[in-house]
């Protein structure tokens, strides 16, 4: 029991306060909407606590689980996860909802792969580069493997289209091969590389121009394409230092888009105010600053990349989407980690957290 | 220790080094936000949270004089789409379509419309709204919205108008009286979401908007429709362009029908013209013709000038006045007043003018009402065109005689016949009752209403009698005649005026009233732009007698004693207080000491028979006498009850 409980008191601590403090920003922002859809408030936050439920126990698993032993799942989560990738693609399979096939029923439930992606990639790039770490300062050997891999599963996922997670696992495995010891010119040429075809994915769907453009100048077109960033804005920046109060959101009444999942952050803004926005920012800055210290002391390189990979998964998507919600990027469609309603991502998320606090089990 | 390690700690500390930076970034950006731009933010978000927020009441309805519904207040759903919620835009776009059967192209506009909220069909049927419950898609969704139905289609469409989509009377009673249809709040300040909803919060929850109040016209829809059919029918015999049939109640001034031609079908306003639209009967004015010669005619017997058989001669169709030559379609010799009117002799007028002179003739035409609006409540009336006496050129006496360089409405002239027909009193013409809260209280009572006195009931009764003879042998509107009644009327038959110079088109009517003693019903019939025989005494006086007809038999008028005259009634009930208060009422001298007879009468006529004898009547049944007790002749006494049986 006390070998159960001698991990990272911050993380868990983080983790422990983002969930409940999420529960209750669901519960706050899908009410009406639920309400309008369902005649039914509570429906989306009862199946947030169920996957709540389940994520706890994902994460009580995984951080028991030796962290070494994370090394054998790496291919088996990657075939797996490539497995289910696909087979969202398949119609009759995949569940499509609002243009794009992101969900898999896994029984009886709606399952997101491109969540089980990220961790799987995160613990394949570990393994990998801690394998190859003496010939690391190869090109052939060292780099292009990874990025075969990482490229399939980006392609895959743009075929969804799921270009927020897509562009997750890209970032992954640039600042992995960073740490891994890759050398500095082979990301850069492959970046420059890469930046042709990126310019291309971006410009091919309009969609995601008009995003581009609208993220330079919102205001020029604040009822059209500029419409959720201003409307984001607005929601935000209403909330001034202390909020309007928990529940008192006047934007998450339709004005914003999935008020509960892509612009959680925004109605904590407005709800919280400054503090409650900063609270959240402090809290994932904790699980980033332990996870980048834990990082720095591991010495057996699978566990030091893991570390690093979770850290950087769990803290990217976190600002990346209070970045969006600000104005700060084009709109993605991320959710905020152990906040945004969402089955697949609250259970990945705190199996991911598990794992981190496996990795620090007596190293702190 | 790994080779590498020391190079690691150097990238995972750049690594820290970028999460700083992008901590800073965000924070700085939440505080700038916030802190900086929170109020400003704020005042954008309040502009569209809060904002004025038109609750619809539902509209109250109109009614006809017996309560017949004529517009009506129903809910309906209307469809919206919020373009930036919908995901599946093309896939939604051909389902849609097909529901709401719109045109693809439309619906496809409507859905990558760059708007928060947009209307995709408003006030849909309730098997479209339906089918679009039943989708359960994204972005699209429905809302309750008041819709006004028109029960009976395009009956009396000009008089009730229409209202828009917020529920905004826009022509006739609905916007004549759309204060009290309406309802009287209006408006309230509230907070919405983005699909303009009024919002439940901090104290607006309790607001109730109270219905709008329910008006009853004047208007008799049987009659209504009799006016429409007869007047289409004449309208399309002579391949008219348009118009008109008015009924009044001349004692009260009570429209009980008024119809134009075109018909105009307000459950289906946008799709109609403003033609269609136009309440001909108040909004135009027209060149009366030869029906205006009842005016100078009342004003030549009130002054004395002339008297009923005075003569004079008609020149035998050719006379010149003032450097004009002045034709009779009929040449005559040396007629009499009477007769004159009779055969609508321009040149025996013109006589009759010259010796009235000018300023007396228009004195009367003033006192008539006309130059100026009748005061009808519905909305859009023109006073016509009438030019002071000082201005008018020598040969104006003789063109105002028989109805030209003036021109008046229909609605007018059918007031100044009225005028005749109850013994010489202008009424202010109207179509609204009273209007009735949804509490049942009379917010509105329309009365009577007694614009001046133009004529004596001398005059008035003579002038009446020299206009029957018009519809009688001899006269220019035979056609007019009813059988089983006298009808008195005129007719007319004007040139339209194009530019300045008269045209071959013409302006047909008849204008009269029945019976000619104890005159029920005014009626005027125009038609506008006959094509072949124009005449008013050929293409609108067959019109006026079925009208008239139809109407006598609907107010349950008697016909004259010892007509034979297959009746069919179906008597109306009219309120006791409303017949007693009836002026200008004639009746036959009655020995006093006698019960008098009330054998045949509908029971209009026995109550105003029983009341200016101040006997009490019993009413039983419906229709027209056939029983009294006591029988007539028998002595009465000073408060004599008389109960009466009738059978319709």
């Amino acid at each position: 029991m006390r070998d159960a409980l001698a991990v990272d008191k911050w993380i868990l601590l983080a983790v422990i306060c983002l969930v409940a403090m999420g529960v209750v920003m669901v519960l706050s922002t899908s009410y009406l909407y639920s309400q309008e859809r369902y005649a039914d408030g509570t429906y989306f936050f009862r199946k947030q606590l169920f996957a709540m439920g389940g994520g706890v126990i994902a994460l009580i698993v995984c951080s028991l689980i030796p962290s070494h032993q994370y090394r054998r799942f790496a291919y088996p989560l990657l075939a797996l996860t490539l497995l289910a990738l696909i087979l969202v693609l398949i119609p009759g399979i995949g569940a499509s909802r609002g243009g794009a096939r992101r969900w898999i029923a896994v029984a009886g439930f709606a399952f997101q792969p491109s969540e089980l992606a990220k961790l799987a990639i995160v613990v394949y790039l570990a393994h990998s580069i801690a394998k190859k770490e003496s010939v690391i300062g190869t090109f052939t050997i060292g780099v292009l493997p990874h990025m075969i891999v990482t490229g399939l599963f980006a392609g895959v996922l743009l075929l969804e289209p799921d270009f927020g997670s897509a562009l997750i696992l890209t970032m992954l495995l640039y600042s992995m091969l960073f740490i891994g010891g890759v050398r500095l010119h082979h990301l850069l040429s492959t970046a420059l590389l890469a930046l042709p075809l990126l310019i291309y994915v971006m410009t091919k769907a309009e969609y995601r121009m008009r995003r581009l453009l609208s993220f330079m100048d919102p205001w020029s077109d604040a009822s059209g394409s500029g419409f959720h960033v201003v409307q984001s804005l607005i929601a935000f920046g209403s909330g001034q230092l202390w909020g309007r109060g928990l529940g008192e959101s006047r934007q998450k009444l339709f004005y914003l888009p999935e008020a509960h999942t892509d612009f959680v952050y925004s109605v904590i803004g407005e709800e919280l105010g400054l503090l409650g926005a900063l609270a959240v920012l402090t809290l994932f800055g904790v699980i980033i600053a332990r996870g980048l210290r834990l990082t720095s002391r591991i010495e057996e390189p699978f566990d030091q990349y893991l570390a690093f990979g979770l850290t950087v998964l769990l803290g990217l998507q976190a600002l990346i989407h209070m970045g969006v919600v600000m104005g700060l990027m084009p709109t993605k469609g991320l959710v905020l980690p152990f906040i945004s309603y969402g089955g697949s991502a609250m259970l990945i998320n705190l199996a991911e957290a598990g794992i981190l606090l496996s990795l620090s089990r007596r190293r702190v | 220790m790994r080779r590498s390690l020391k190079r690691n700690q150097l990238r995972v500390n750049c690594v820290k080094v970028v999460f700083l930076l992008v901590f800073a970034i965000v924070g700085g950006r939440a505080f700038y936000l916030q802190v900086f731009q929170g109020d400003k933010l704020m005042r954008l978000g309040q502009r569209q949270h809060l904002k004025e927020w038109i609750v619809l009441p539902k509209r109250g309805a109109l009614y006809d004089r017996a309560n017949e519904p004529l517009a009506l207040s129903l809910e309906s759903q209307s469809v919206y789409v919020r373009p930036h919620r919908l995901r599946d835009a093309a896939e939604a776009k051909i389902t849609l379509a097909r529901i709401l059967h719109l045109k693809a192209a439309d619906v496809e506009h409507k859905l990558a419309a760059n708007k928060p909220f947009v209307w995709l069909k408003r006030q849909v049927s309730p098997a479209e709204a339906e089918q679009i419950q039943a989708l359960r898609l994204d972005g699209i969704g429905m809302y309750f919205e008041p819709t006004r139905y028109y029960p009976q289609g395009a009956l009396a469409g000009q008089i009730l108008g229409f209202v828009n989509r917020d529920s905004e009377g826009l022509e006739g009673i609905e916007l004549q009286y759309n204060d009290y249809i309406r309802g009287a709040a209006g408006s309230s300040v509230s907070e919405r979401d983005a699909l303009g909803r009024r919002v439940l919060v901090e104290g607006v929850e309790g607001l109730q908007v109270p219905p709008g109040s329910d008006v009853q016209l004047t208007l008799d829809t049987s009659i209504q429709h009799l006016a429409e059919k007869e007047l289409e029918a004449a309208v399309h015999k002579h391949r008219a362009k348009a118009g008109v049939a008015i009924v009044v109640d001349p004692a009260t001034g009570e429209v009980l029908a008024l119809a134009n031609y075109p018909t105009f079908d307000p459950n289906k306003a946008s799709q109609q013209s403003a033609d269609q639209r136009r309440n001909r009967a108040v909004t135009d004015s027209f060149e009366p013709g030869s029906t205006f010669k009842t005016i100078l005619a009342a004003a030549a017997l009130e002054e004395g000038v002339v008297g009923k058989d005075d003569l004079f001669y008609c020149e035998m169709g050719k006379y010149n006045y003032a450097g004009r030559v002045i034709h009779d379609t009929h040449p005559q010799g040396w007629l009499p007043f009477a007769k004159i009117l009779q055969v609508s002799s321009n040149i025996g007028f013109t006589k009759v003018a010259e010796k009235l002179k000018k300023e007396r003739y228009f004195k009367y035409i003033d006192k008539f009402g006309f130059g100026r609006v009748t005061g009808i409540d519905v909305p859009g009336e023109v006073p016509g065109l009438l030019r002071k006496p000082e201005s008018w050129a020598a040969i104006d006496l003789a063109t105002h005689a028989f109805g030209q360089g003036i021109s008046t409405t229909p609605m007018q002239m059918v007031m100044a016949y009225a005028a005749v027909a109850n013994g010489g009193l202008l009424m202010r013409p109207y179509v609204t009752r009273k209007i009735i809260s949804p509490q049942g209280q009379v917010l509105v009572e329309n009365q009577p209403q007694i614009v001046r006195r133009v004529i004596s009931e001398k005059t008035a009764k003579l002038l009446a009698s020299m206009l029957r003879d018009v519809t009688t042998e001899g006269g220019t509107g035979v056609a007019a005649k009813v059988d089983g009644f006298d009808v008195a009327g005129k007719t007319g038959t004007a040139q339209k005026a194009e530019h300045g110079v008269y045209s071959k088109k013409r302006v047909g009517s008849f204008v009269g009233f029945v019976p000619a003693e104890n005159p029920r019903l005014v009626s005027l019939v125009l038609i506008d732009e006959p094509e072949g025989n124009v005449y008013g005494g050929v293409v609108a006086a067959p019109a006026f007698k079925n009208i008239a007809q139809g109407a006598l038999r609907r107010l349950a008028v008697a016909p004259r004693e010892g007509a034979v005259f297959p009746t069919a009634p179906n008597p109306t009930e009219p309120s006791l207080p409303r017949l007693l208060k009836r002026p200008g009422v004639q009746l036959a001298a009655i020995k006093e000491d006698a019960v008098p007879d009330f054998h045949g009468l509908s029971m209009r006529e026995a109550l105003e028979k029983a009341q200016s004898l101040h006997i009490t009547l019993k009413v039983q049944g419906n229709g027209y006498v056939i029983k009294q007790m006591p029988a007539p002749g028998e002595r009465r006494s000073e408060d004599q009850v008389v109960v009466v049986n009738l059978q319709g």
